[in-house]
């Protein structure tokens, strides 16, 4: 049985996670330049690999910085993963509204989320010709290589309160769009009897639904897990009796977790 | 059944030197139901070590005061976002509950954070944290960003890709 690799790269404050595909090929989960040079610039690291998929977890920056000259090479990317709901809409009211406040920061409110607004418009728009793939946890799993990728998350639902804030908007009444790390795909890779979990930023509410949707599959649990939102503590529900990530780990000791902690203050990080 | 509760009264006594203050005698009846009580009394007077230096009131001085904004409330931490050196974002992480306590809550909403250094007996100096929020939530508006010609350029090529926005 040929392997399956993957490798997390020092990525400072984001993320990079390249797969190696039993078939040799790869796929890019989020990516970010990292702090020094401890790994070679994007486009030498994908160089004169074939790559099944380029997947932006969620529309957050520090997961997406560096996919904008991969995705700008467009040769050998069969897909582009995502999840952002009627995309259009969203980078629409992302770059054109911005909730403010009347304070001596106002300008510099506008100026940082236009440094958000500019990374979504270059990114979306570098897609190209490559054929996008929409994730949600209702989506039908896909097999490359041997290995089965789950989506467990983000629920439909998250994407339905996305579009209705979007309709409310676009009556010209004030409405929150929901936090974006909601839309953080949450993979199930299954490779043989192995499970590994990838988990984006994805928040408390994203895994209650995902450990439903792990269940529903009677999928294993996983015995690597990349820690959802850099070890915050909005991911990992520690109420008793209720549903935490965690709970799709195996529990004999040898679950191993991946953190891409960034500048994270360790004394805030949740008990992983 | 009766409950008797005598009132209290006043006995000033002259002290022998000044240091010696005017004690007060309260004089109280026992709630013993179904009977008058016994009267018992005690004093209160001042303690006579009372000449300890007063206590030097500790001093406050703002060092640093910073305008920002919530960027994402991450939990137990917010990340927020400093103008320094005029016009800088700085980006930090800071223990939310501070935060909460003094009202900012909402992504985006300004606030401002004092640098505090209070001296102490001894000289002994701390460093604290003073929050206040600029606005409070209700003042949010909706600001209108004009997109620039290249925006719209690459905004126009999205909507080629992913089609048209559906609200």
């Amino acid at each position: 049985m040929a392997n399956l690799r993957l490798d997390f790269f020092e990525s400072a404050q984001g993320e990079t996670i390249l797969i190696e595909f039993p078939d040799g090929e790869f796929g890019l989960v989020d990516a970010h330049p990292p702090r020094e040079n401890s790994r070679p610039d994007i486009l030498t690291l994908i160089a004169g690999k074939r790559l099944h998929f380029v997947c932006l977890t969620h529309p957050h920056a520090d997961h997406g910085i560096d996919l904008i000259p991969v995705l700008q090479r467009q040769t050998d990317i069969a897909e582009f993963w995502h999840t952002s709901p009627d995309t259009s809409s969203f980078i629409f009211f992302c770059a054109t509204q911005r909730w403010n406040y009347p304070s001596p920061v106002r300008d510099f409110v506008n100026e940082f989320w236009n440094g958000w607004a500019d990374f979504l418009l270059d990114l979306y728009s570098s897609v190209g010709v490559i054929p996008e793939r929409k994730f949600h946890s209702r989506v039908q799993p896909t097999e490359i290589a041997g290995v089965e990728i789950w989506c467990l998350g983000p629920d439909e639902k998250i994407a339905n309160e996305f579009v209705k804030a979007y309709k409310t908007r676009a009556t010209g009444k004030a409405k929150w769009l929901p936090d974006p790390n909601f839309l953080s795909a949450i993979f199930a890779l299954k490779y043989g009897d192995t499970v590994i979990i990838l988990g984006a930023d994805a928040l408390k509410q994203n895994w209650k639904d995902a450990i439903a949707v792990h269940r529903k599959h009677g999928l294993a649990r996983a015995k690597v897990l990349k820690v959802p939102h850099h070890g915050a503590s909005n991911a990992l529900e520690l109420a008793q009796k209720r549903d935490n990530y965690l709970d799709l780990c195996v529990k004999d000791g040898s679950a191993l977790s991946v953190l891409f902690a960034g500048d994270a203050n360790p004394m805030l990080l949740s008990p992983t | 059944m009766s409950v008797k509760v005598l009132n209290y009264s006043d006995v000033a006594e002259s002290s022998r030197t000044a240091e010696i203050f005017a004690r007060t005698t309260i004089r109280y009846g026992t709630r013993d139901y179904g009977s008058s009580g016994d009267i018992s009394s005690f004093e209160i007077r001042p303690a006579l070590e009372s000449k300890a230096p007063a206590r030097k009131k500790p001093t406050e001085k703002v060092v640093r005061r910073l305008n920002g904004f919530l960027v994402e409330d991450k939990g137990e931490e917010y990340e927020v976002a400093f103008v320094e050196k005029g016009n800088q974002l700085v980006i930090y992480y800071l223990p939310a509950r501070h935060l909460r306590k003094a009202g900012i809550t909402a992504p985006n909403q300004p606030f401002q954070m004092d640098e505090v250094e209070i001296e102490l007996d001894g000289g002994r100096v701390m460093t604290g944290y003073v929050f206040c929020p600029l606005a409070s939530r209700s003042d949010s508006f909706i600001d209108a960003i004009e997109l620039t010609e290249d925006r719209k350029r690459k905004f126009s090529a999205i909507v080629e890709k992913f089609g048209k926005p559906k609200t």
